[in-house]
Order: C-alpha cells, then sequence, then structure tokens
C-alpha cells in the first residue's frame, strides 16, 4: 500500500542531496507541507470487513472502552467467550463489523483493530423488517477519519440487503458528540419527536417474573 | 376465564394484523402501519425468521379484551426469555401511556430513558439510503 509518510520521509531526507548529484531540489512551500501533513491523517487507510471469532477479544476489549466512556463499566458481564458463543453459532445472536488498520498505522499499544459495530435484525410490527445496531465504537485516536461513518454506512448497507427500513439504535443525551454526529447524518430521535421511552427487565425482576408466569 | 397462550401459526397472521392496527390506533398513530398479513407470513414464519409471536386466545364465549390477558402474555414473554438464557427484556413505551407504564413498573421494569437518559435514535426513508450508499466498497 502506497505510504505517504514515507515517502515524505523520504523526500525531505534527499533534499540535501539532490544539489550534489547536481540535481535541483525540489522546493516544498510549508504551505505544502501542511496540507499533506493534514491529508495524511484525515485519509488513513482502513477497511472495513465482517468479525471473525478471532476477533472476539478485540471486539471485547473495544466493548469495554465503549462501556467506560459511557459510564456504565460495572454493569458489563459479557466476555470474549460469550461474544463467540453467541455471534458464531448456528442462529447468531448478533453479528459484527471491525474496521482494521494497516500495520503501519497500528495504536499506541500495537492495536489494528481500531473500531468495529455490532448489529442484529429486528422486527417492527409498524414497518416489518430492522436492524439494531447494538453498538458503534471507535478507539479516540483513530476518530475523525471517517471511520465510524463508515461502520454505520455499513451495518445500513447490510440491513438494506437484508430488506430492513429502519436502522434503530440508542444514544445517552449527555453524549452531545455522538449525539451531534447522528442527527447530522439525517436521522430522527424517536424519544424526542415521538416520546418513545426504553423499559427495561433484568436480573432478579426477570427471574421473579419468569418465575410466576404460566 | 379460560385462556391459553401459544407460539403463534402463519393462519394467525390475519388476527396478528388486526391486532396491531388496534395498538397503533390506541397509540395514536395508525397511519404508521405499513406491513401487511403476508409481510407477518414471509417474515415470522421462514427457516430464518425475523420474529417470534405468542397469541393469546380465549374461548368463544369471552370475546371482549380482558386486562389479564394482556398481563400473562406480558409473563409468557418473560418465561420465553429465561429459557433462552436472555437476560435482558427490552421494550418501548409511549411516555404518555400511564396505564402500560404502570403495569410495567409494578412487574419490576426500569425506565432507562427517565433513569439513564438513553434515547432511540433511527434512519429510515431517504436518509437511511443515503448512509448505506456512503457504505465502503471492500
Amino acid at each position: 500500500m502506497f505510504n505517504r509518510w514515507e515517502d515524505l520521509c523520504n523526500v525531505i531526507s534527499l533534499r540535501p542531496l539532490l544539489p550534489a548529484v547536481g540535481l535541483p531540489t525540489p522546493v516544498l512551500p510549508t504551505w505544502c507541507l501542511i496540507l499533506y501533513f493534514l491529508d495524511i491523517f484525515h485519509n488513513m487507510d482502513f477497511s472495513i470487513r465482517p468479525a471473525t471469532l478471532e476477533d472476539c477479544k478485540d471486539i471485547a476489549r473495544m466493548l469495554l472502552e465503549l462501556a467506560e466512556y459511557e459510564k456504565v463499566l460495572d454493569q458489563i458481564k459479557v466476555t470474549q467467550k460469550d461474544l463467540e458463543q453467541d455471534g458464531f453459532i448456528k442462529n447468531p445472536f448478533f453479528h459484527g463489523i471491525v474496521a482494521e488498520v494497516p500495520e503501519e498505522h497500528r495504536s499506541k499499544e500495537g492495536h489494528t483493530k481500531v473500531g468495529y459495530a455490532l448489529y442484529f435484525y429486528s422486527y417492527s410490527s409498524w414497518k416489518g423488517r430492522a436492524v439494531y445496531m447494538e453498538d458503534l465504537y471507535v478507539m479516540p485516536e483513530f476518530r475523525g477519519k471517517g471511520i465510524g461513518k463508515a461502520l454505520m454506512s455499513k451495518v445500513a448497507q447490510l440491513g438494506l440487503a437484508a430488506g430492513c427500513s429502519l436502522l434503530n439504535f440508542s444514544v445517552l443525551d449527555w453524549n452531545k458528540p455522538s449525539l451531534d454526529f447522528y442527527l447530522s447524518q439525517g436521522c430522527s430521535d424517536i424519544t424526542a419527536d415521538m416520546g418513545y421511552h426504553c423499559m427495561r427487565c433484568e436480573g432478579d425482576e426477570l427471574e421473579k417474573l419468569a418465575q410466576g408466569g404460566t | 376465564m379460560n385462556f391459553k397462550i401459544r407460539a403463534a401459526r402463519k393462519e394467525d397472521c390475519k388476527d396478528i394484523s388486526r391486532m396491531i392496527m388496534e395498538l397503533a390506533v390506541y397509540e395514536k398513530m395508525p397511519e404508521q402501519v405499513k406491513i401487511s398479513n403476508e409481510d407477518l407470513e414471509r417474515d415470522g414464519f421462514s427457516p430464518n425468521p425475523f420474529f417470534e409471536c405468542l397469541i393469546a386466545e380465549v374461548s368463544d364465549e369471552y370475546m371482549n379484551k380482558d386486562g389479564k390477558i394482556s398481563y400473562w402474555s406480558f409473563m409468557q414473554v418473560v418465561c420465553v426469555a429465561v429459557a433462552k438464557r436472555c437476560v435482558r427484556l427490552q421494550f418501548s413505551v409511549l411516555e404518555w401511556n400511564k396505564p402500560s407504564l404502570d403495569f410495567y413498573f409494578t412487574k419490576g421494569a426500569e425506565d432507562l430513558t427517565a433513569k439513564e437518559g438513553w434515547h432511540f435514535l433511527r434512519f429510515h426513508g431517504q436518509a437511511l439510503d443515503q448512509l448505506a450508499r456512503e457504505a465502503p466498497n471492500n
């Protein structure tokens, strides 16, 4: 893959040598260098692909990072093994896609898997087939490069291919950067616009309810 | 009142469709219902169904709606969830629908929108098409 950072370094390192071999020094105005650097960081190469069993370790890692950001780390019970069992069986409970960067762009800790989305198919009794995006996450040092948008678009594309007419997901109301991003992409806030509240039964309450059913 | 809760069959789709519309009327949004019997049959009764469904059925002499049937239907969904080793049952309720909200609260449900600030967001129609068009091709 064409590595523009290395090419720039090569040009800069060659500059002092060029007059010695009779070649003119290439003129690189400062504004070119600035645009060059900005372009490198904006157009970072990345790929989006379906998650595999081997990705569960990195998905589990990033899932915890997302939970920490959402201030719900103490609520996380799912493990790498749960992801492997539930996402890669005959009738999986979820599907995943992963964003990966080349080795030379790996994170400070050495990770090349830098983002993911988890989604599953659901149903609207009003509109029919739907896809629910449970998680969308990009590691902080890789944000602002179009990776989050690419992951979300891919979920939309996969959903449409499966015949879905809705892409549903949820966001915390204080998470303004995410809310602003999603609203700028054209989504609707169903809670604010229509008054739907998200309800949940879990834990002991769920068990008690189940015991009370016929 | 004698009633039973059972798994829905393909032939139930006509009644399910009728009751979906009744629920939409109650929720003041009947114009939002776009699916048909045929959609339910195709999406609920194929090898990889998009949904599962439980039906509450009464014997002929009890033709009116009864709150107790709603309660037992909800309980059966909970049983299915626990049997499949689910740890959560999630659903949504309109904020003005006080009878339903009160019912769910008495059963131990939490309102995560009020408690934690979760909002439902949605892409649909042209916005969804546009988003999908921007997906990478690799």
